[in-house]
């Protein structure tokens, strides 16, 4: 009976680690960064909004921004680097009407990336985008979850929305060790800091 | 890391049945708990306020919380339709005054249950003698592709029933006054907007609906005829990305065994163990 317990929770303490193990098998090379869609059906938007920084204080994330785009199967591709921020070019830019979205690594192969704290961040901490024209648009966190990445909440990510709204996403969860991916993504929702008035159109 | 420092040789084969158990029902419980992360993005909750009651004059808005709290917006004229504004989800008492009378009583009142996430358009709608406050909910729904949902509120009460096309194909007929439809997907694109009303001369308009885009087209009627005001309700990506994202390389995923789970897990089973250990001990 000692030999069996000894047995189980050897069991359980091996599968722990297998199930979030990385690094014995090479994680496939990521794939090249998309080159930016050349067409954009989304509204054309002011290019001095296009982001170039994100900064996180709260989680220590001071940021470059660079686009990103989707691949030939439509998956959007994550910057080449783990140390900058993709924002999706052909989505609304940071301040303007609509879900914005910003993605970056949790981690590379070596250590953390630019978001492996997203999932420390909580309702009401600060997010601020540094655009090309030099302004600064204030969120605040409003929520975050996790998702299966087979089960991506494209529909809510991405639904329009009737103000600029924000969607930090990462990876979480398990890490496949096979695949060299994680199973899920976290998604922070954020939404412009401050009051904002009714104005007549 | 030390996780069989409780299980010293003594151990007793009750003691051992109790660790088995326990340690089978946490496991369980613990994956229960992190499988139970909700998959929602929560959003914002959105208020804008219109006035399509052509006779009726300018008025003061109050919407007021059941906490106490008062939004104000004053000097809404027939055809005025504010922006968004964020709000708490909540219940508000929407009322009405006559520009610049705080002390009258409300000519039209409503209340308004906005639920989290949610976008609503509260809108005086009809004439004066039948003024109503129209608790209308925005759909933010993802339109499909390569489609923008569009919507009607007509408050044009010298146009009768307006028939409306898009590039000459009809997209909702016969919308009466002080009427709102519901909303219908149209091809995306720049193109004409056509009013036709029961009494009167059809209107056209140009006008751009975006891929993903919600609109609200309001029928007034102005000082040269009808018009159409074109609304943006919510703006979305016309092609979302496919399933998730990859951006993560494992380089932080734990190589030993994971430190959260395990650890709890058997730190609280021997904990289990030494209890059972020390009921033992008092037995004899």
């Amino acid at each position: 009976m000692r030999r069996a317990l000894v047995v189980l929770v050897l069991g359980i303490v091996g599968f722990a680690a297998a199930g979030c193990a990385a690094g014995a098998e090479p994680a496939p090379a990521p794939v090249a960064a998309a080159p930016l869609p050349a067409v954009s059906p989304a509204p054309a938007a002011d290019p001095g909004h296009a982001p170039l920084r994100v900064r996180i204080p709260g989680i220590g994330v001071d940021s470059a921004v660079v686009g990103i785009g989707v691949d030939g199967t439509g998956a959007l591709v994550p910057p080449d680097s783990t140390a900058v921020t993709g924002w999706f070019t052909a989505g609304p830019a940071p301040g303007d009407a609509g879900p914005a979205l910003l993605a970056a690594h949790v981690d590379s192969k070596a250590g953390p990336g630019v978001f492996f704290r997203l999932r420390d961040l909580r309702s009401g901490d600060l997010v601020e985008v540094v655009r090309r024209d030099g302004s600064t648009v204030a969120f605040t966190v409003d929520g975050q979850s996790r998702a299966a990445k087979t089960a991506f909440p494209t529909d809510l990510v991405y639904a329009p929305t009737p103000g600029p709204e924000l969607r930090l996403v990462t990876c979480g969860g398990a890490f496949d060790r096979k695949a060299g991916s994680y199973l899920d993504n976290v998604i922070v929702d954020a939404v412009p800091a401050g009051e904002s008035g009714w104005t007549l159109g | 890391m030390t996780t069989t420092s409780t299980t010293t040789p003594e151990t007793r084969h009750t003691m051992r049945r109790i660790l088995t158990g326990a340690l089978l029902v946490l496991t369980a419980a613990l994956g229960a708990v992190l499988a139970a992360a909700p998959a929602e993005a929560a959003t914002g909750t959105y208020l804008r306020l219109a006035h399509l009651s052509p006779d009726t004059p300018a008025v003061d808005i109050s919407v007021t919380s059941f906490t106490g709290q008062t939004l104000q917006l004053d000097g809404v004229g027939y055809g005025n339709v504010s922006s968004y504004r964020r709000i708490e989800p909540g219940t508000y008492t929407i009322q009405m005054r006559p520009t610049g009378n705080p002390d009258s009583p409300p000519i039209v009142s409503g209340t308004l249950d906005a639920g989290a996430g949610g976008a609503y358009t509260a809108a005086a709608l009809g004439p004066r003698s039948g003024l109503s406050v129209r608790l209308l909910a925005d759909d933010l729904t993802r339109p499909p592709a390569h489609s923008a949902r569009v919507r009607v509120v007509q408050g044009a009460q010298s146009a009768g029933a307006v028939a409306v096309t898009w590039n000459a194909a009809p997209v909702l007929g016969s919308v009466a006054f002080g009427t709102a439809t519901g909303y219908v997907d149209v091809p995306t694109g720049s193109g004409t907007l056509g009013l036709a009303p029961s009494a009167g001369a059809p209107v056209q308009a140009s006008v751009r609906f975006d891929d993903g885009g919600v609109y609200s087209v309001l029928v007034v009627q102005g000082p040269g005829g009808l018009e159409a005001k074109v609304e943006t309700d919510a703006l979305g990506v016309g092609d979302a990305p496919v399933g998730g994202v990859e951006t993560g390389l494992g380089g932080t995923a734990p190589s030993s065994p994971g430190p959260v789970v395990p650890l709890a897990v058997l730190a609280v089973a021997g904990a289990g163990a030494g209890i059972a250990l020390r009921i033992r001990r008092r037995v004899r």
